[in-house]
């Protein structure tokens, strides 16, 4: 299993560090999707990143917590074992499938990198594996392909040749950063069947990070929702979608233009995501939430929340009813 | 009678044929006709490449067509030019996608939401230009006292409300709105949504909404004109349109929209609809020829369309209002073949 525990991350800036996400927890499961969702600026995107230190060139720091894989903490490696896992255990998907592949070399010569990178292979070997990963997410005429520049390709194949760079090395975990959000709507359909089929073919454990409920719906098991740094609902997937049990998710579900009655106003969300560093004490949302009252300057701890339990982390949620609901 | 009046509009691009290289022609719009009336929503729905956005700059004056006519409040605006146009871009103005490209980063806020009234309210001077700058500004709901403010300040949703004040200042009749809350968080979405829908009756504006969102459109729109491959290939009342879909493209479009709820995840089932199959854009939607048009004509769509027939390569598209969908004889389809009206 791939835990997150207690992962706390802050931004270098000029006026000092910042808190960006605070006491994360996730446990990724082989086999399982765990879907990570919330609006920009939540974190999600930092959290993801952290479980392959990603974010360290760019300021982000650990401040508490660890990421452990196989009883290792990702954050105590040395490079070459941290080369090791990104890609070879861990593989990323990221959203703009535009700037992700480079545009200098060939399609088969980006892919083969990272087999020989991770595979003990031979050109020749490495070769036929590219063509073949090709084949398995759905681009024919691979041969040919391995032969062409990302700047031939459409959206919906370079998504897929970065998918297929993804499977390279068999990992056993993959983390999908918005993976359909820059993509056409007929496109992403694809790319959400491609992913469902490779995740359940190869048993991968997968974190799909992304701010649409709907491709929550489509593939996740689980969902932890994200506000202010913080994880503020976790559940099933069914009890959270039958049963959103914060506030926020709530307001989120419903803002949806899908769910609005034609002709009403959508039930926005009044006022803005505090900026990370000016969180509140206690409930980060209780300024925008209509059930706010005095008791929401207490923080509710996520200490206490039980494994595979539909959990919020909200003073005036009643859970067992959110439970019996889902 | 309606507000803007667009007729068979043309738009063709070319690229290459430097170098010795082939001359390609992309046929970016083609005989795109549409009508927005007062206080109307029409909505241009399509996928990367469809000519969406393409067919507003040019209904914008952004871009010069090739062909076709373009009447807003009676005047044929294609003929304009100079001093003339100006005056008449007065009654239409533009909401852009991205709230933090559309700002000049270094003008403050009342100089960029009044820039419009030192063209089209030239008599105003600068006390009074500040004045009506507060009063669209609050509008749109944001204080007044941001004027002095410089765009870096602002949220994304805060820059899209002052960049729907700039198009407002000048009180025109319609807005063109590209993408307007495409770049936005959902619940930022819903609040700029709400906002449009408020101010279009206050003002009885009419809006083209260009988009790619399906449920956006949904909840905006009056009525849709679906695109693809530059061509209109369905309109009618959003209601009616994404109850019967009638062309293939949209059935498939909307058949491919991601569940609301885990429970429907229909491509869960096996029998993962033969539609979705269909829609592989995977193929550039776009057509492309070389300098001999002759390929040009046949429907677009008939590539990836599970209905084609040998005919479809003949098909000179066109809406055809032909049996028109029950109570409802705006719905026309360019299709041989239309889906059954019935269905789904």
């Amino acid at each position: 299993m791939l835990k997150i525990e207690h992962l706390s991350l802050a931004i270098a800036t000029s006026d000092g560090a910042k808190a960006a996400v605070s006491d994360v927890s996730l446990t990724l499961e082989p086999g399982h999707v765990l879907g990570l969702v919330g609006e920009s600026g939540c974190g999600k995107t930092l959290t993801a990143q952290s479980i392959l230190r990603l974010g360290e060139h760019q300021g982000i720091v650990r401040s508490g917590g660890r990421v452990v894989l196989d009883e290792q903490d990702i954050f105590d490696m040395d490079e070459k074992a941290l080369r090791k896992v990104r890609g070879g255990r861990v593989a990323m998907i990221f959203q703009e499938p535009m700037t992700a592949l480079n545009p200098v070399f060939s399609i088969g010569a980006q892919l083969i990198e990272v087999i020989r990178l991770h595979l003990n292979m031979t050109r020749k070997q490495a070769e036929m594996r590219a063509a073949a990963l090709l084949a398995d997410v759905g681009l024919q005429d691979g041969e040919r392909l391995l032969k062409q520049f990302p700047d031939g390709l459409s959206g919906g194949m370079r998504q897929r040749v970065l998918i297929a760079m993804a499977m390279a090395a068999e990992p056993d975990y993959i983390v999908a950063d918005e993976p359909t959000t820059a993509l056409d709507v007929s496109v992403q359909a694809r790319i959400i069947d491609l992913l469902r089929k490779l995740q359940r073919e190869r048993q991968l454990g997968m974190l799909l990070v992304t701010h649409d409920f709907g491709l929550i719906a489509e593939l996740a098991d689980e969902v932890a929702v994200m506000y202010a740094g913080q994880i503020v609902e976790r559940g099933s997937v069914y009890d959270v979608f039958q049963k959103p049990a914060h506030p926020y998710t709530r307001a989120l579900m419903n803002c949806r233009p899908e769910m609005a009655k034609k002709g009403e106003p959508l039930p926005a969300i009044s006022g803005q995501v505090p900026a990370p560093g000016d969180w509140p004490d206690g409930c980060r949302f209780a300024a925008r939430c209509p059930l706010a009252d005095s008791d929401c300057t207490q923080s509710v701890a996520e200490d206490a929340w039980q494994a595979d339990v539909h959990m919020a982390r909200c003073v005036h949620v009643d859970l067992a009813a959110g439970e019996a609901g889902g | 009678m309606s507000l803007l009046k667009v007729e068979l509009l043309n738009k063709t691009f070319s690229s290459g044929g430097i170098w010795g290289g082939s001359r390609k022609l992309t046929h970016a719009v083609n005989n795109v006709s549409f009508s927005v009336a007062r206080g109307e929503t029409l909505a241009i729905v399509g996928e990367s490449g469809s000519g969406k956005s393409t067919t507003a700059r040019i209904v914008m004056r952004l871009l010069d067509a090739d062909s076709g006519s373009i009447t807003l409040l009676g005047e044929d605006m294609i003929q304009l030019k100079g001093a003339a146009l100006r005056g008449k871009r007065k009654h239409m103005q533009m909401v852009f996608q991205d709230p933090f490209a559309s700002l000049n980063p270094r003008m403050r806020i009342v100089d960029s939401v009044g820039e419009g009234l030192r063209v089209h309210a030239a008599d105003l001077n600068r006390q009074q230009r500040r004045q009506r700058v507060a009063e669209i500004l609050q509008q749109c709901g944001m204080d007044d006292s941001i004027m002095d403010r410089y765009p870096h300040q602002f949220s994304g949703g805060q820059r899209q409300r002052i960049g729907i004040a700039r198009a407002l200042v000048v009180s025109p009749d319609l807005l063109v709105l590209d993408e307007p809350v495409s770049a936005l968080d959902v619940s930022v979405q819903a609040q700029i949504l709400n906002l449009l829908k408020g101010l279009q009756s206050k003002h009885d504006l009419a809006y083209l909404f260009i988009s790619h969102d399906l449920s956006v459109v949904r909840h905006v729109a009056d009525r849709v004109a679906v695109m693809f491959a530059g061509y209109i290939v369905e309109q009618g009342n959003v209601e009616d349109v994404y109850a019967h879909p009638r062309h293939p493209y949209t059935r498939a479009l909307l058949d491919a929209r991601p569940v609301v709820h885990p429970a429907e995840r229909r491509r869960n089932k096996d029998e993962s609809a033969a539609t979705l199959e269909a829609v592989d854009t995977d193929i550039a939607p776009a057509i492309e020829d070389t300098d001999t048009d002759e390929s040009d004509t046949g429907c677009p769509y008939r590539y990836r369309c599970a209905q084609a027939q040998a005919s479809c390569a003949d098909y000179q598209v066109q809406l055809d209002q032909r049996q028109p969908a029950a109570a409802d004889n705006n719905h026309a389809v360019a299709c041989l073949f239309p889906l059954a009206a019935t269905k789904k």
